[in-house]
C-alpha cells in the first residue's frame, strides 16, 4: 500500500505541475500551483485513479501459476 | 484450423502468446468486476481455459483483449448468478480499507475509491472499468457488455456521477454502510448471451 501512496504522491504533484483544477490533497495544495487552476475539462482525480487501479494489475508480473496454466494449454495442445 | 494462422500482417498467429498477452489486463478486469484479487484471479485462469477451447472461433486480426473479455465476463456473470445471494463483495475487506489511518488526509484515497466503485451498480462499474480504466472506446466497450453504445455511454455517464457524489469535494468516501450489489440489469441479459 505504501507504494500506491506514493505513486498517488507524485501523480498528484504532476496534476499539480499542470495546474488542473482536479481535486486534490491539502498537502498537495500547499506546494502547487493549484490556486491557478482552471476550471474546466481536466480529468478528476479519481479517473486517474481509477486508471491507475487498472494499469497497476495490469503491471504486476504475472503469477506462476497462470504462466504454468498457460504453457499447459501449450502442451496440451501437442496433437492439434 | 491449426493454432497457427497467419495474421494480417502475414505474422504466423501464436494463440497462446495473444492469450498470455492479454491476460494481466484481464485480472485487472476482473479485480475491477469482483473488487477481489484472488477471486478475480479464479475468473481469469477459467477465462483462459475457455478461450483456449474456443480458440477457433477467434478471428486473428480481431482484438484479442475485447473477445477475452467477453469471455471473461460471461465467467463473471455466471458466477455471480450461482452466488448471487452472497453478493461477490467483501464488506469487511471494504471497512478495513475505510478504516486505514494511513493518508486519509492525501486527497484520493484508493481504498475509498475501491469502496466507491463497488458501490456503483455492477452495470455502471464494468461500464467505468471498461471506458475509463481499460481505455475501450464506447464502441468496443458496449460490443463487450452487449449493449447498444447509448446505453453506454449513459452508464459511463451515471457512474462518473455517482463515483463524484461519492468521493465528494475531498476526493474522499462518505462513510456509508457498505451495500452489497445487486446484479440486475447485467444479470437479465446473461441469458441472451452465448458462449463462445
Amino acid at each position: 500500500m505504501k507504494l500506491l501512496y506514493s505513486a498517488m504522491e507524485s501523480h498528484l504533484d504532476n496534476l499539480a505541475r499542470r495546474g488542473t483544477n482536479a481535486v486534490m490533497s491539502s498537502k498537495s495544495e500547499s506546494t502547487s500551483a493549484r490556486g491557478k487552476g482552471r476550471i474546466g475539462r481536466t480529468r478528476p482525480v479519481w479517473a486517474d485513479g481509477l486508471k491507475r487501479m487498472y494499469d497497476e494489475v495490469v503491471d504486476e508480473k504475472l503469477p506462476d501459476d497462470f504462466l504454468a496454466l498457460l504453457k499447459k494449454l501449450d502442451v496440451d495442445s501437442g496433437g492439434k | 484450423m491449426s493454432i497457427v494462422a497467419a495474421n494480417n500482417s502475414g505474422e504466423p498467429f501464436d494463440f497462446r502468446r495473444e492469450l498470455t498477452r492479454v491476460a494481466p489486463h484481464l485480472r485487472a478486469f476482473a479485480r475491477g468486476l469482483c473488487g477481489r484479487p484472488d477471486y478475480a484471479d479464479d475468473l481469469v485462469q477459467e477465462t483462459l481455459l475457455k478461450a483456449w477451447a474456443a480458440r477457433d472461433s477467434f478471428q486473428p486480426g480481431t482484438s484479442m483483449r475485447s473477445w477475452t473479455f467477453v469471455i471473461l465476463r460471461n465467467v463473471y456473470l455466471s458466477e455471480a448468478r450461482r452466488n448471487r445471494f452472497r453478493g461477490d463483495y467483501d464488506p469487511d475487506a471494504a471497512e478495513r480499507l475505510l478504516s486505514q489511518p494511513a493518508s486519509q488526509e492525501d486527497g484520493l484515497h484508493m481504498g475509498d475509491l475501491r469502496n466507491a466503485m463497488m458501490r456503483l451498480s455492477p452495470e455502471r462499474r464494468e461500464a467505468l472499468l471498461l471506458v475509463g480504466a481499460g481505455g475501450f472506446s464506447y464502441e468496443e466497450a458496449a460490443d463487450i457488455a452487449k449493449c447498444a453504445v447509448g446505453t453506454m455511454k449513459s452508464r459511463v455517464a451515471r457512474a462518473r456521477r455517482s463515483l463524484e457524489e461519492m468521493l465528494g469535494a475531498h476526493g474522499q468516501a462518505a462513510r456509508l454502510p457498505v451495500q452489497s450489489v445487486a446484479h440486475t440489469e447485467i444479470l437479465a441479459e446473461l441469458d441472451k448471451v452465448v458462449q463462445p
